[in-house]
């Protein structure tokens, strides 16, 4: 009889690591990954979809399919890689069923209509009181949170996964399965159209 | 070359700057050009301002519920069949042996049939004989145009052996792919 391992150092491990110790049926692996990932993943999701209720199921589901399946990660693949891809997936997927942004045909940069950033606001407004004063202390980090949610879902994830959550383009390509020059492109878009937002919330 | 000065940054020079990391074109450019250097200045702004960004938690109690409907344990998975392959140097050496002693039998004793091809016949094809008498009768039976009677000519006496070479090649080659499937990690689904 093999005595039984001492705990592992759980944070001190590389997700590889905690990936396989989680494929070898222990729990506080899986607790582990959910510790490392449910901030950015939650943070993501709100804030494409920009409810509180609805992130939290979404990250719920996105954890729940992941964790089901992991079994079948391949470890040549970045792990962050593919728990923000099921999370991003996730989150388009309620977008477009919901029809909160409708993406528009001609290519316009303003993708949405004035009804939809109304409502968008207006939701920001209300239920997501408590989840935006954390962030209502900083005016401009108040009025960026805004300007995202202006921006057409292709861009936004883009924007959050280059500057909020800091990932490299090469990983934001194979997350959202686009060319990394297109990748490139959105995230240039996505900066001009909130300099934009943003200098015409100054001036108003 | 580079870029005339006079010309406007592109989006590369544009990233690269923000990464901290500007070029003496790009450097001189801002120092004459006003619209550049406000849309830099502009994107600093807003790249340190989205960094800033406080991550958000989900209500206490997340990872409960996410593992109330999370199965633990492990079940039939590539890393599973990863892990039945031999994969000890000592296990490893084991097949090898095996596959040695199987592959090298097998070669002597093609060779021994070649060399005593009288004797090979009488101890190999016993089993054979019944077959291949059967097989002969039909064919001679069955007609008696000029191809079939090449046909029976070829494989006259030597014909016996031609079934034992391909018997024995054919276990060889079945031998030595069986080992080499056992000796090679197999490569787990690409399923995502
Ligand atoms: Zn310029």
């Amino acid at each position: 009889m093999n005595p039984t391992p001492p705990p592992p150092d759980w944070p001190a491990l590389s997700d590889q690591e905690v990936v396989r110790q989680a494929a070898a049926g222990r729990e506080a692996a899986y607790r582990e990954i959910i510790r490392r990932y449910q901030r950015p993943v939650y943070s993501l999701i709100f804030r494409m979809v920009r409810n509180r209720e609805l992130a939290e199921d979404l990250a719920q589901d996105t954890f729940i399919k992941m964790l089901n399946a992991i079994n079948s990660y391949r470890p040549e693949y970045k792990f962050s890689s593919w728990i923000f891809k099921i999370a991003n997936n996730a989150a388009i997927d309620q977008l477009r069923r919901r029809e909160l942004d409708t993406l528009s045909l001609d290519g316009s940069p303003h993708a949405i209509d004035a009804e939809t950033i109304e409502a968008t606001t207006l939701q920001i407004g209300s239920d997501q009181e408590s989840q935006l004063d954390e962030v209502a202390s900083k005016e401009l980090g108040t009025q960026i949170e805004h300007a995202i949610a202006q921006l057409r879902p292709e861009y936004r994830n883009c924007i959050l996964l280059r500057h909020v959550e800091g990932r490299p383009y090469e990983e934001i390509a194979e997350i959202l399965d686009l060319p990394l020059g297109t990748v490139k492109t959105y995230i240039h878009r996505a900066r001009n159209e909130l300099r934009m937002l943003l200098s015409d919330t100054r001036e108003g | 070359m580079n870029a005339p000065i006079l010309q406007h940054l592109t989006a590369d020079e544009l990233d690269a700057l923000l990464d901290g990391a500007g070029s003496a074109r790009v450097t001189s450019h801002l120092e004459t050009c006003a619209t550049c250097l406000a849309m830099v200045e502009g994107d600093r702004r807003l790249v340190g301002a989205l960094s800033a960004l406080p991550a958000l938690d989900p209500t206490p109690g997340f990872a409960d519920r996410v593992m109330a409907r999370v199965t633990i344990a492990p079940v039939v998975s590539p890393a599973a069949v990863v892990a039945a392959t031999p994969r000890s140097i000592a296990a490893r050496r084991r097949a090898f042996g095996g596959s040695l002693f199987a592959g090298t039998s097998l070669v002597a004793a093609f060779a021994w049939a070649i060399a005593n091809p009288a004797a090979a016949l009488n101890t190999v094809t016993p089993a054979f004989q019944g077959l291949w008498a059967s097989l002969q009768q039909l064919m001679t039976s069955g007609s008696a145009q000029s191809w079939s009677a090449q046909l029976v000519g070829a494989f006259g006496s030597p014909s016996k052996m031609l079934f034992a070479l391909v018997a024995v090649s054919g276990l060889y080659v079945v031998a030595l792919t069986g080992f080499h499937r056992l000796l090679t990690d197999p490569v787990p689904d690409a399923n995502w």
